[in-house]
């Protein structure tokens, strides 16, 4: 079992291909009031035993100990990172269920285009904004807005660009927060990315593998162009990021003669450069109106089919969990994700599955009665919900 | 008591400066030595959490002293039944089934999933040799143990590494990646 050079170089070349990445920005704030805290206690602490040792003599003024736990200060942080304790649905759309008990089947598509209700932190309770296409990003900090599209049952499916602007969630509703992005237009396909900076923007006129990449703070667009190759068969959809590193990722679909889909699951770099790509087959497409369809490894992701939700090893291209019912919704960890509805008398819930054995750990109604969820989006919630909130 | 703590404005911003000038390549380490990025996140914040608390003596050289806590939290912390959750797999990750010509993305996740499967220790000694290239005395002074622990730590967690990960023995590789 000698040490070899080869050896010692190979992993020293793994370990440095773990991308250096930016930890979250709160990470000082919060290690000072964090140290903050830590420091006041043991000064509370020390003053608490000074008074009880003292008690017998003499009557410590009470106002040392409410000096000593005085509450922090204007400029000290009051937000710092918080472990996650759970996810809330910061937005969702519906239809009205038609169906009565039935099982309805729900056309895969832009749902975007349905109306959305979305969670108002100020309000706490979940309103109806005043546009057709209210996406909250995967952090539920912004929301992506636009009135492109046509509402349902116009009967013309034909795309109606708009422009999309930003706004944040604590503002929702409010027609005066929105700072709209000047020269980009959207048909209604848009997506977040992982890191919730920057939206995904399907180029009009679609041409394959175009977008458009805007900045959420600065609103500064770039082009993003997909390597493609003009003789594959194209599947209209979004690229997505992988929370593994930056690059894309994005599904390219083909028939084989049984009819079975064979999807080809292809990553990008940043400059829209092929790297690696897994072939998967029999399973549906790569969701992309979701906040975030891999795990939060990536080691897996989520691929549905109208009401059924496959789980696929990013690796192997092996499906793991096959045909769950429901809509994907997104990852809670490596173990369990959501999805919403399944069958007909479901099809107000969102459900916590566990990957293992596909069993629901948990549900929560979401829609109204009466209504049908077509989409669902969630966030982490770190420390105590938002009240009016449905958290898993 | 209070005067160790970042309190005042320029003691505040050095302090920033040096998170924002570190932070990365802490984040780094700490995401390789848990495997996860929230607890490399958690790791993280109390590893600074603690470089706060003694800024006034460390502020002419905090980077030992960072990296000194956080590989020291890393090995203490998972002695902790609440952090004692490895999420070790029966499988490896499968090759791509087809050439792959940027295979740093299996890599990547190659090599956090076998480090996973080490002890927090053996994860520290090799995350301290082959990621920050310390020399064996100064990985041992950040660890607080003896040269021989280290040597004899590494060799096991390469003995280990190769049965969890085969592709990472060039003799013992059918395919060579790079």
């Amino acid at each position: 079992m000698a040490m070899t050079p080869e050896l010692d170089e190979r992993l020293r070349a793994a370990l440095h291909a773990v991308p250096r990445e930016a930890p979250p920005a709160s990470l000082s704030t919060a290690a000072l009031a964090r140290a903050r805290r830590s420091r006041r206690r043991a000064v509370t602490g020390l003053v608490a035993l000074v008074a009880v040792l003292a008690a017998a003599a003499v009557t410590v003024p009470a106002v040392v100990l409410r000096h000593a736990a005085a509450p922090q200060t204007a400029n000290q942080p009051t937000q710092p990172t918080q472990p996650i304790t759970g996810f809330m649905v910061t937005g969702y759309t519906t239809v009205a269920d038609p169906y009565h008990g039935k099982i309805p089947k729900v056309a895969s598509g832009p749902v975007v285009r349905y109306p959305p209700t979305v969670y108002s932190p100020s309000q706490h309770r979940y309103v109806t904004p005043p546009w057709r296409i209210a996406l909250p990003s995967p952090d539920g900090r912004l929301f992506a807005v636009s009135n492109a599209g046509r509402p349902p049952g116009s009967g013309d499916d034909a795309a109606a660009t708009e422009q999309v602007g930003f706004v944040p969630a604590d503002r929702i509703g409010d027609t005066t927060a929105v700072r709209w992005v000047a020269g980009v237009d959207t048909t209604g396909y848009i997506t977040w990315t992982a890191d919730s900076r920057h939206l995904v923007v399907l180029d009009f006129p679609t041409r394959p593998g175009t977008f458009q990449l805007v900045d959420a703070q600065t609103l500064a667009t770039r082009s993003l162009n997909l390597a493609v190759d003009q003789d594959e068969s194209f599947s209209l959809g979004l690229p997505v990021v992988p929370p593994e590193g930056r690059g894309f990722a994005m599904n390219w679909s083909a028939l084989t003669g049984s009819g079975v889909t064979r999807w080809r699951l292809q990553y990008y770099d940043d400059r829209g450069q092929r790297t690696r790509h897994v072939l998967i087959v029999g399973t549906g497409d790569l969701p992309t109106q979701v906040a975030q369809p891999f795990s939060p490894d990536a080691r897996l992701v989520a691929m549905s089919e109208g009401d059924s939700t496959d789980i696929v090893d990013t690796s192997s291209g092996r499906i793991v969990r096959h045909g769950v019912d429901g809509l994907f919704v997104g990852w809670y960890d490596e173990e369990h994700f959501l999805v919403s509805g399944g069958v007909s008398s479901a099809r107000r819930l969102v459900r916590l599955v566990e990957l293992r054995t596909g069993r629901t750990v948990v549900q929560k109604v979401v829609a109204p009665f009466g209504r049908m969820l077509t989409a669902a989006w969630v966030a982490p919630v770190r420390g105590t919900p938002p009240p009016g909130a449905v958290v898993l | 008591v209070d005067e160790e703590v970042v309190v005042d404005a320029d003691a505040e911003r050095e302090f920033r400066d040096f998170v924002a000038r570190q932070a990365g390549a802490l984040y780094q380490s700490a995401y390789l030595l848990t495997g996860d990025r929230q607890h490399a996140e958690d790791l993280l914040q109390s590893a600074l959490t603690r470089v706060a608390l003694r800024w006034r003596r460390i502020r002419t050289s905090p980077e030992a002293y960072a990296r000194r806590v956080l590989y020291t939290g890393a090995v203490d912390r998972w002695r902790h039944p609440a952090w004692r959750r490895e999420r070790a797999t029966a499988r490896l990750p499968e090759p791509a089934p087809e050439q792959d010509p940027a295979a740093d993305v299996d890599l990547r996740l190659a090599v956090v999933d076998a480090l996973r499967r080490l002890t927090p220790r053996q994860r520290a000694v090799l995350v301290l040799r082959y990621l920050e290239d310390l020399p064996e005395a100064e990985a041992a002074a950040v660890l607080d143990v003896s040269v021989g622990t280290i040597r004899s730590t590494t060799y096991k967690a390469l003995a280990r590494l190769r049965v969890l990960w085969p592709e990472i023995d060039p003799h013992d590789s059918k395919e060579a990646w790079r």
